[in-house]
Formats: structure tokens, sequence, C-alpha cells
């Protein structure tokens, strides 16, 4: 048991936080979610890649450090203890990019990391249709084969597309096998954006910004190195992406330590709290903590090769219901300027989605109850 | 960093999760709830005693084991897992590291190491757990730490909801024998957490008796553990002991290593261990159904020495209060 940097982490925690204190944008920038924001935020993304600190994890031959998944920890913490913007570019380095590590062949490796590194291509994520949402399993988007051009002709529609209004490329999954049922005959595709056939609608989230895309498929060619992984392969290769969407990589505990630290500082600046926010405070305090500690024994585990099946499930419903917490605490500090559009009222707003994105915790629960304590499958 | 029980510590808590499986069935829980049962209490007692168990905390020099509170928090969720009988958590995290800092009490420490002696807190301020089956007693008494013997205080027994904690109000007929006080703070925090461990392992044990009945019992022809209700309240029990644990690891670390925060580290444990032991305890006799509301059935000893743990060395509001100062909130 050590709970401390050993000597070359904390080394890599200085040069983190010197870099971020150095160039952290003094100003808050406008909203990744919005056109005018994603642009700015992507020149930050090249800074950070720059600085060969966009993809620590990564190899160096594609932007990153080879950091350890503690040297990582500590970079998200100094990252938003830092107040780092948002990472608009995290749906393809922390969702696809892992599928690419494991599936893709070297020449896809090739084209894709390091541009995805910079910014200079983004990635939105093509799950979800407007009748498969925690079905997943249920989508018709449909990939045809086109034997005589070597590839794949796409029809259907993807939606809730995180930032794909703004996003190049598209990563989603496709009915390869029309005589298919669910996760059978699927495929995973790599689609430009800008491909004949392509488009895309945005449209307002809960907090209004542009964040979603309808994204159109008419007959869309993909040539078969746009495949990722084997033919029919797309469920299993896309359940390893999800697994690394719920779990630590999409949200790091620095992002709620940080958050509470704002939501302490907040509070000091209000007089008169009740006995019973100061509590509601004090537990926000208390769960990021328990998240952080969580996470920690969840790394040692993983390294010792002893993670459990759907232990992820745990990050996702805890972190994302205490997100919900925190800022449903800030709001009663906030009392009736609650209402007032600024940073806590679109933080809460956001943390709605927590509990719906990546999978809703109510199916979360269902492989937790399923997959850790061996319930039947309903 | 790591973050996980090293091979000795594992191995130490498969010893003692092997031993106490077997000589503290739920039986000996039904059986100590009454006077004839404190002689298989002071057996089991004489087995931790065998293996060292109460003086884990004790300075090898003076016939404990010399180990830190990592081991205690390992320790005391086995016992808790098997809701073991007994002022365990106050002797090993408390009593006998006391009496080991205080110089002239040699003999009874050896008792206290050895089984034979078990010792209950009494804070002055109400019932003693287990005073019924106590040799000695810690007290506190003016912000004074003392120790009086059996023979020394009046029992009056008390009815208690768990009724193996064969509780009593304590009377003291002579002046207490004064203790070294400059370990009060430290015992009184690992007393907390032995508590928080022992919730852990009490949590951990109405879960595993939970599973095993929504999988077994059956209505509407299937077992109730394919409902999406029975699952997502058992799912929400696990998350809460998951979370709890490591926080009870690193209060245990902090206590060792002398970390300055240690204090509202263990503050931190308690909270999350009584907060999981609540609601794991009620989603258990929930799921149970009728079952869970019956003292027919082994649940209820676990439950109910849970709720009086939750309230053993602070609640969660008083925990949590604590954080808030802390906090400067």
């Amino acid at each position: 048991m050590d709970l401390t940097d050993s000597p070359s982490e904390a080394a890599f925690r200085a040069g983190a936080r010197a870099w971020l204190e150095q160039n952290v944008p003094e100003h808050e920038l406008p909203s990744g979610d919005t056109r005018e924001g994603f642009a700015r935020h992507l020149l930050w993304e090249k800074q950070l890649f720059d600085a060969r600190w966009s993809v620590v994890s990564w190899p160096e031959k594609y932007g990153g450090r080879d950091a350890t998944v503690w040297e990582w920890l500590i970079f998200e913490e100094e990252y938003y203890r830092a107040g780092g913007p948002q990472r608009v570019t995290q749906n393809g380095i922390f969702l696809l990019a892992p599928s690419i590590f494991a599936f893709a062949t070297i020449e896809q490796q090739d084209e894709y990391l390091l541009s995805m590194a910079s910014g200079e291509q983004t990635w939105c994520q093509g799950w979800s249709e407007p009748g498969s949402g925690s079905d997943l399993a249920s989508i018709t988007s449909r990939a045809d084969r086109d034997e005589a051009a070597a590839g794949w002709r796409l029809t259907g529609q993807k939606t809730w597309t995180t930032r794909g209004a703004f996003c190049t490329h598209l990563f989603g999954l496709f009915r390869s096998d029309p005589e298919s049922a669910r996760h059978r005959g699927l495929t995973y595709f790599l689609v430009p954006l800008d491909t004949p056939g392509v488009t895309v609608r945005g449209f307002g989230r809960l907090d209004g910004d542009e964040g979603f895309a309808d994204v159109f498929f008419d007959d869309v060619f993909v040539p078969d190195h746009g495949v990722l992984g084997d033919v029919g392969q797309g469920w299993r290769i896309a359940m390893s992406t999800t697994s690394s969407e719920r779990g630590l990589t999409l949200r790091s505990p620095g992002r709620f330590t940080a958050s509470v630290e704002r939501l302490r500082l907040l509070a000091r600046g209000t007089d008169d709290l009740t006995e019973q926010l100061r509590h509601r405070i004090a537990g926000a305090w208390i769960g990021a903590e328990a998240y952080r500690l969580f996470t920690v024994a969840q790394v040692s585990r993983m390294i010792d090769g002893s993670v459990r099946d759907a232990e992820s499930s745990l990050n996702k419903v805890f972190w994302s219901e205490l997100d919900v917490e925190i800022q449903e605490t800030a709001l009663a500090i906030l009392g009736a300027d609650a209402e007032l559009d600024g940073p806590w009222s679109k933080a809460f707003m956001f943390s709605l989605g927590g509990p719906i994105y990546a999978g809703t915790n109510e199916i979360q629960r269902n492989l937790i109850a399923e997959r850790m304590l061996g319930l039947p499958r309903s | 960093m790591k973050f996980s029980l090293s091979d000795d510590v594992l191995a130490i808590q498969e010893g003692l999760r092997a031993a106490l499986r077997s000589s503290c069935p739920a039986e000996l829980l039904h059986v100590a709830a009454s006077r004839e049962g404190d002689q298989r209490v002071r057996e089991l007692s004489k087995l931790l005693g065998d293996m060292g168990v109460l003086g884990l905390l004790v300075p090898e020099a003076q016939g404990g084991l010399g180990f830190d509170e990592l081991f205690l928090v390992v320790a005391l969720e086995e016992l808790g897992y098997v809701a073991a009988p007994g002022p365990l958590g106050e002797t090993i995290a408390l009593a006998a590291p006391l009496l080991a800092e205080t110089p002239g009490q040699e003999a009874l420490l050896d008792e206290v190491l050895k089984g034979t002696a078990l010792v209950a807190y009494d804070e002055g301020e109400g019932h003693v757990a287990y005073a019924q089956v106590s040799d000695a007693f810690i007290l506190m008494r003016d912000g004074e730490l003392g120790l009086a013997l059996r023979g020394e205080v009046a029992v009056t027994p008390l009815a208690t909801v768990d009724l193996s904690r064969r509780a009593g109000e304590v009377e003291v007929n002579v002046a207490p024998v004064a203790l070294s006080q400059d370990g009060l703070s430290r015992a009184r925090e690992r007393a907390t957490l032995a508590a928080a461990a022992e919730l852990v392992g009490l949590s951990s044990r109405m879960l595993d008796m939970t599973k095993s009945y929504v999988l077994t019992r059956e209505q509407f022809g299937v077992p109730i553990g394919s409902f999406q209700a029975v699952k997502h309240a058992l799912a929400n029990a696990l998350i809460a002991i998951e979370f709890a644990r490591p926080a009870v690891w690193r209060a245990a670390v902090s206590m060792s290593s002398g970390d300055v925060d240690a204090s509202w580290h263990v503050s931190m444990a308690k909270s999350l261990a009584t907060d999981a032991a609540r609601q794991v305890a009620k989603t258990s006799i929930q799921c149970h159904g009728a079952m869970g509301y019956t003292v027919e059935y082994d649940l209820h000893h676990f439950a109910k020495r849970a709720w009086a743990r939750c309230e053993d060395w602070g609640d969660s509001d008083f925990h949590v209060s604590r954080i808030a100062d802390w906090l400067e909130i």
C-alpha cells in the first residue's frame, strides 16, 4: 500500500503542473459544443499536442509519452486542478483509439492516430439510432457490400451524436449482414464525414448548445480499409470501446476532485449556509474522494490482472450520480440565482446526461447485478 | 503508487477467514444472546487470542504481533463478516494497545492477548455494549481514561436489539486506575476505524446472503433475482460497499503512516461504511420479503449488529459534520 507518487511519478506530476500553469488559458473558452467554441478548443488541443500532453498514455510515435496508467491519472488530476478546458477530442482519443490500438491494422493506426492526437481529425461516435438507444444491438443502419468497388455502401441514420456537426470523422456500427439479428453481423466503420451521401444536422442538447447531431447516410461509399477489425465483429470491438467509455478513461477522478473544490469555494463565498447544505457539500467531497480511492484501487487491480468483469459499470453509476449531486448542491447554494445562465446551471444540465450516455445507469445496474453478483438475465 | 493488499496481508486474511467461518457460525449468534452462550463467546475469543488477532496492534516485545492499522481493518472486516460477538473491535483497537502503553498492566494485558479477558469501553454516556460478558472496562470519566475490573463495577443488564450485544449500565464503585492518556486520540480513531471495517464486513455478508436468497427464491415461476427491481437494489448495495472499502483501507494507511489528515480520513471511512451498512441492511431485509422480517432466519443477526455499529464511535452525521468543519465550509 502506497498512495504517494514514486520519484518518477512526482517528476511527471511536476512537469505536467508546470506546463499547465504556464499554458492553460486564463479565461474560460466558449463552450466546445458550439461551432465557434469547438474551433477555439481545437487550437488548444494543438497546443497540448505540440507539447506532447494531448495523449500522454499513447506511444511516442503517435504523439504520446508512453505514460503508465498512474501517470495518466496524475495528468488528469493536474489538468482539472489547473482548470484545463473541456477536451473536445475525447471521443476519438478515449473511445475510438483503444479499439484502434487493439483491432486496427498498422496502416490504419498510422493513418488515424497522429491526426487524432493533434486534433486535425476529430471523431464522433455513431452508435445510437432513433430506434436504438440502450438496446444498441437493435440497430438497423446497414452496410451493403459493393464487391466491384471493394468496399461498402452505408444507409441509415445515427443520432444524438456528440459534436457530430463539428467533427471530421465518425466511427460507427452498421449491419453488414442483412440476414443477421441482434449483435451478430455488425461491422465497425470509420467514415470521413465529407464523403458524398453524408448529411449532418446539428441540434441542441438540454443546455441549448448544438452539441448533438443527426447523421444521415444515403448510399455512402466506404472502402475496405475503412473497416475496423473483421467484418461482422463490430459488436465485440464496440463493446471493448464502451467499457473504456464507462470506466476510468472518460471520467478520471481528477474531474470530480476539481469540481468539488469549486463547490467548496462557492460555499465559502456564501453566508449563512444551512447545516443541511454543509452536510451536502461535505458529502459531495466524500463522494469525490471515495471515487478517487476506488479508481486507485481499481488501477492496482488492473496492474495485478484482477479486475472483475463489468467493474467499469460501478464507476459509471458512481461518477455520474456523484456529478449530478455536486451540481444540484451548487444550485442549492445559489438559490434563486440558480436559474441564471452560467457555469453552474450549464454544468448541472450537462451532468444530467451522465446517467444516460455510455449506457444508461439502468443498463449498468443490470450489468452489475448479472455479471458481478451472478443474478439471472431477465 | 500501489493500492492493493500485499501477499502477506492476503495470506493472513485468508487464514482468519477460514478459521472464523468454521468457528463462528450463525448459530453461535443465536446462543450468544443469553448467559448460556458466554462460554462459547469466550472460546471464540481464546481462538482469536491463539491466532494473535487480539494483540495485532500490540508491540511484539509485549507479546503482540506488532502489526499496523491495515491489518486491523482486514481483521475487523472478517470479524464483521461473521458478526463475531464480544467487544472485539474495542479490545483489539483500543484496550490492548492502551494497556500495553500503561506500565503495571502486564498481567491484564497478558489475559487480554490470550483471549481470557474481554475489555469493553465505557464512554460514560449511557449503556455499554457487552458489559455483561466483559472482564474489564476502559472508562472515560471527566475527560480522563481509566480502568476498572469486573469486580469493581456494578452492571445492570439492559436488553438490546442485537441480543448478542449483552449490554448493561456500568456503575463504578472504586476510583479507576489511571491509564496512559497519550494514546487516547489514536485509540479512539483506531476504534472508529475498527467499527467502520466491521461494518464493511457485515455489509458484505448481508449482500452475500441476499444474493443467494434471490437466486433460489421463486415467485411468478422465476427466481426473484431475475427481476430488474431486485437487481437494481442489489447493484446499489454492491456499489455502496465497493466505494466504502477503499476509504477504510486509506484511513488505515494514513494512520499507520502518520498522515496529518488521518483523523479526517477515519471520519470519511466511518461515514461511508455506516451509510453503506444502513443501505445494505434495509435492502437485504426488503429483498428477503417476509423471510427478512423474522427472527427465524439468520439475516437479522447481521442487520441488528450493523445498526448497533453504525451508531458506535459516531454516526454518519457526526463524521460528515466533522469533515464539513475540516473543509472550512
